[in-house]
């Protein structure tokens, strides 16, 4: 028999007579511990989330497994930060292919295959072997990372630190027990180890020098104690207690769940006549998705990262709010599941798991949404928290209380007399939408166009054009009301609902099909929010109208504006809308405008602050965002800030005096630009 | 302890004013009725002396089928009771008819302890109807009150704070009082929905003269003692005149054309 044939016998030797039973052992329990996993996932999981309302979330089942796949093998979104994308990569991949080429092996014995040993076994070994040097690569970022570099939005507990010694435990000693049997088998040089034990081999070499009983000896233990029982103890930990790694089952299910509606839509409450209480109080009256949401967050902080309120020092940080939500669910839900439900009395949540001031911090700007890789959703469950503490407890500020008020008497935030309406338009020749005959457009001036001087250049700007491209449309004037964005974000669903039924009766009463909007909020909610109430029109934003105009050649840009300008991109007409593009065309075409872009922009664009109905609201805390925001446009040195709509407007606007900055830099809305340039 | 309020519907101030010049009223129709500023106020300190002391909380008003809306949103912040006194006899009242007509409503309650008002309505801004319905009864009448400090229904006694020129005011007074409130003693609370909803479906009591015993003679713009006689828009202000120089010489100016305007002797 050549040295080869019999390495290959010997081993078979080995593994029949030394490890079978071990292996028989380890998988025998193993599969125990499978069913043990199983029921955990009911009792912990599964009977937990469903102490939350019902939600339909099984729609389109081929969609969301298509992004379940993505997400799982792909990685998308978690190539967003190279350095940790990259490094989850490894680290996931390096494991399947891991264990994919471990279970290749395991059922390759009893079917003959390992002796002599057939392509697929030696594949097999290959890919295994493969797969821990890319666990240990990505591990090593992981560990430099978490314990060097320490960005501040990781939180290491020792149920991290203790993971990443095991798995290094783990990965070595499997590498050593290949090592282990390769030397001792004692043949020489096995020709083609570079094809399937690349690791293995090498380390096999530094065992050589131990003698041969000895060498045996080490064998088997070092197969028990070393490898199989801390291998077998790991699965148990991930399966049994609530380490951060049950993430590897939990966050696959909160993807394939995710939201397939645009971000930023809130949900109406369902019947306000028989309903005994309104929003989230306590943790079961979330839905289930919700609390689904709380189990899958895996701590990344990717939302911190890019959180406006955070960044500039409120209280508000997503991660830490869902992660204390699940901690309250953790601890609620049990005492809830154990009690008849008319015995509960459940903790309310803004007892002591979210203060008041985190929650109103929120603008709205759904960048935590964007930002994170397991599809968490925040924006609902925040507003659904204001909701009650609104509608049942009114405890609010007293700036919420006046903007409340404002809306209720006048009809818009301002408290302005609503007969002043249309004073904006009085000279401008802009005719009401029912004496236009065969109108194109009812133009929805919103509050800002209406009342706040600066807006109301922008409106100004945008009738000039309309008239000048002779677009039929006319303006609801005094019976225009808020679209109701400020008292649906502020919590106020009730206020949001007979304004907006008010406002869909007045269209429908004029046969309203087309609407323009200079706002991007009004744009949003009566593009995405109104149908829910009955009222289905088709919603422009004036961006996606100006760029029509032009790209007709309806209007002609010819005068030039020969400066440099950046673009500030909405949340609500970008990361809600996905409306990036005909800003930007609109840019591009005024004749000697040079567009810059601010490192964050597109999906990544920082807000101004005024979402999430905090432009009615003053910051007492931290930095002012719209100064964060101002100085990010500084830095591209540019003469111009460009926006598209009425809040980031007078944010900016703001900002540039603030800073300091009003010699050099102003701040327009795109069709102000037009205007000027046509 | 039996707390009442006085409340009453008037024009929101920020609608456009529009006058009946020759009746020397106001063109109420197309007018967005709203609660006076002033009653929430009151209608707060209601509720936060209820909360305090226990007890009920009755408010009452004056007016047509629309303010019924006011009395709606009294009970929408919890108030107990409400009352609407209406009767065409009422209409065109002068602030002492009113008084008596409320005066009769409170004596028709009774066993009032305390009643909180508004210091003056934002459409008559007269600012006596509180104190014309403590005389009426023989009350206490507490105006201008910036703070309650004290109020003790079982040894009838209030202690409160007056807002007067120049300082604060610290009176007791015995029970049963009327309490007239200034802007600023409280923060009113907006109700909550649930208050909103029931109270939508409450059918509100209304009292009429002879409910209340009032003398159809003595209310209305037949009874009533005082008669607006003219009512006219003021004329706008001209353009000030600077004065630069001196101060001797400025001061000196200033004098004699207060002399010729007859503003001085």
């Amino acid at each position: 028999m050549n040295s080869l044939t019999r390495f290959w016998t010997d081993q078979e030797v080995y593994i029949m007579k030394v490890f079978l039973p071990i292996i028989i052992g380890f998988l025998v329990l193993f599969m125990g511990l499978l069913v043990i996993f199983a029921l955990s996932i009911w009792w912990r999981h599964y009977r937990l989330w469903h102490l939350g309302k019902e939600e339909n979330r099984s729609d389109q089942g081929a969609t969301r497994l298509k992004t379940l796949l993505a997400v799982t093998f792909g990685h998308i979104r978690f190539w967003k930060e190279l350095y940790p994308g990259t490094m989850h990569f490894l680290i996931f991949w390096g494991a399947i292919l891991i264990f994919l080429g471990k279970i290749v092996r395991l059922f390759s014995y009893p079917v003959g295959l390992t002796n002599p040993p057939q392509d697929i076994f030696k594949y097999a070994s290959f890919v295994s072997e493969v797969g821990g040097l890319l666990v240990i690569i990505g591990g090593c970022m992981a560990i430099y990372r978490r314990y060097i570099v320490r960005p501040s939005r990781l939180e290491t507990k020792p149920t991290n630190t203790l993971i990443y010694s095991w798995g290094a435990v783990l990965l070595m000693t499997g590498y050593f027990v290949k090592g282990y049997r390769i030397a001792i088998i004692g043949s020489g040089v096995v020709p083609d180890w570079l094809s399937w034990a690349p690791v293995s081999y090498f380390i096999s070499r530094f065992f050589l020098i131990l003698p041969t009983e000895p060498l045996n000896e080490l064998l088997v233990w070092h197969r028990v104690l070393i490898h199989a029982l801390p291998a077998f103890l790991f699965f148990a930990y991930v399966f049994i207690t609530r380490t951060p790694l049950q993430h590897f089952f939990l966050s696959p299910i909160n993807v394939y769940f995710h939201n397939l509606k645009s971000k930023g839509v809130l949900l109406p409450i369902p019947n306000f006549e028989e309903a005994e209480t309104f929003g989230v109080k306590e943790i079961s009256e979330l839905t289930w998705k919700q609390l689904l949401d709380l189990e899958a967050c895996t701590n990344c902080g990717r939302c911190q990262d890019v959180c406006p309120a955070h960044l500039s020092q409120k209280p508000l940080s997503p991660r830490r709010m869902t992660q204390n939500l699940k901690d309250h669910l953790r601890r609620e839900g049990p005492k809830l599941l154990a009690t008849p439900q008319d015995q509960r009395q459940p903790e309310a949540i803004m007892e002591k798991t979210v203060n008041e001031d985190e929650l109103w911090a929120c603008t709205a700007c759904m960048a935590c949404e964007e930002a994170c890789p397991v599809y968490v959703e925040q924006i609902i469950r925040n507003i659904d928290l204001r909701r009650y503490l609104v509608l049942v407890e009114t405890k609010y500020s007293s700036e919420v209380r006046l903007t409340l008020k404002n809306l209720e008497k006048n009809n818009n935030p301002w408290g302005a007399s609503r007969g002043t309406r249309a004073e904006w338009a009085k000279d401008l020749g802009v005719k009401s939408f029912a004496e236009v005959e065969n109108p194109e457009f009812l133009f929805w001036v919103g509050c800002c166009g209406s009342f706040d001087a600066r807006n109301q250049k922008v409106a100004t700007s945008m009738v000039k054009i309309l008239q000048a491209s002779g677009i039929r449309f006319g303006i609801l004037g005094n019976e225009e009301g808020c679209c109701g964005d400020p008292a649906r974000r502020i919590g106020n669903e009730y206020l949001f609902q007979t304004t907006a039924e008010a406002n869909i009766g007045i269209m429908k009463g004029y046969g309203v099909k087309k609407i323009l909007t200079l706002c991007p909020h009004c744009f949003h909610i009566l593009k995405n929010e109104y149908p829910q109430l009955g009222g289905d029109f088709q919603v422009f934003h004036h961006t996606q109208f100006l760029m029509e105009l032009i790209a007709s050649g309806r209007l002609k840009l010819t005068k030039p504006i020969n400066k440099v300008i950046t673009y500030h991109d909405s949340c609500y007409l970008g990361r809600a809308n996905q409306i990036f593009e005909a800003p930007r065309k609109i840019l591009n075409s005024i004749p000697g405008l040079k567009l810059v872009e601010m490192e964050r922009h597109r999906q990544r664009s920082f807000c101004c602050g005024a979402g999430g109905g905090r432009m009615w609201m003053e910051e007492h805390i931290g930095t002012r965002i719209n100064q964060m925001r101002t100085d990010q446009a500084i830095a591209t040195e540019a003469e111009l800030i460009g926006t598209a709509c009425p809040y980031c407007l007078t944010m900016l606007f703001d900002g540039i005096k603030e800073k300091g900055k009003a010699e050099t830099m102003a701040a327009y809305d795109l069709s102000e630009l037009v205007d000027q340039s046509m | 302890m039996k707390i009442a309020v006085c409340i009453k519907q008037v024009p929101d101030t920020e609608a456009e004013i529009k006058w009946d010049t020759p009746k020397g009223t106001l063109k109420r129709d197309g007018m967005n009725p709203v609660i006076n500023a002033f009653d929430e106020f009151a209608l707060e300190e209601a509720l936060l002396t209820r909360e305090k002391c226990d007890g009920d909380i009755v408010a009452i008003t004056m007016g047509s089928e629309k303010a019924n809306d006011v009395l709606r949103s009294a009970l929408a912040l919890t108030v107990n009771e409400v009352h609407r006194c209406t009767d065409d006899a009422f209409a065109g009242s002068d602030t002492y008819a009113t008084a008596s007509v409320l005066a009769a409503a409170l004596k028709k309650i009774g066993n009032v302890d305390v009643v909180f008002c508004g210091k003056q309505s934002t459409d008559g801004n007269t600012g006596v109807v509180g104190a014309e319905v403590a005389a009426i009864l023989g009350w206490s009448p507490l105006t201008y009150v910036s703070k309650v400090r004290q109020i003790d229904a079982a040894n009838k006694k209030i202690v409160v704070e007056r807002a007067i020129e120049g300082g604060i005011e610290v009176t007791e007074a015995k029970l049963p009082a009327v309490v007239s409130v200034i802007k600023g003693i409280n923060e009113p609370r907006l109700p909550n929905l649930m208050g909103i909803k029931k109270a939508a479906k409450v059918q509100i009591p209304q009292w009429n003269a002879d409910d209340l015993g009032v003398d159809k003679g003595k209310v209305g713009a037949a009874g009533s003692s005082t008669r607006v006689v003219e009512i006219a828009v003021a004329p706008p202000r001209g353009a000030g005149e600077i004065l630069k120089g001196e101060l001797e010489d400025v001061a000196n100016i200033v004098t004699d054309r207060l002399i010729d305007m007859k503003v001085i002797k």
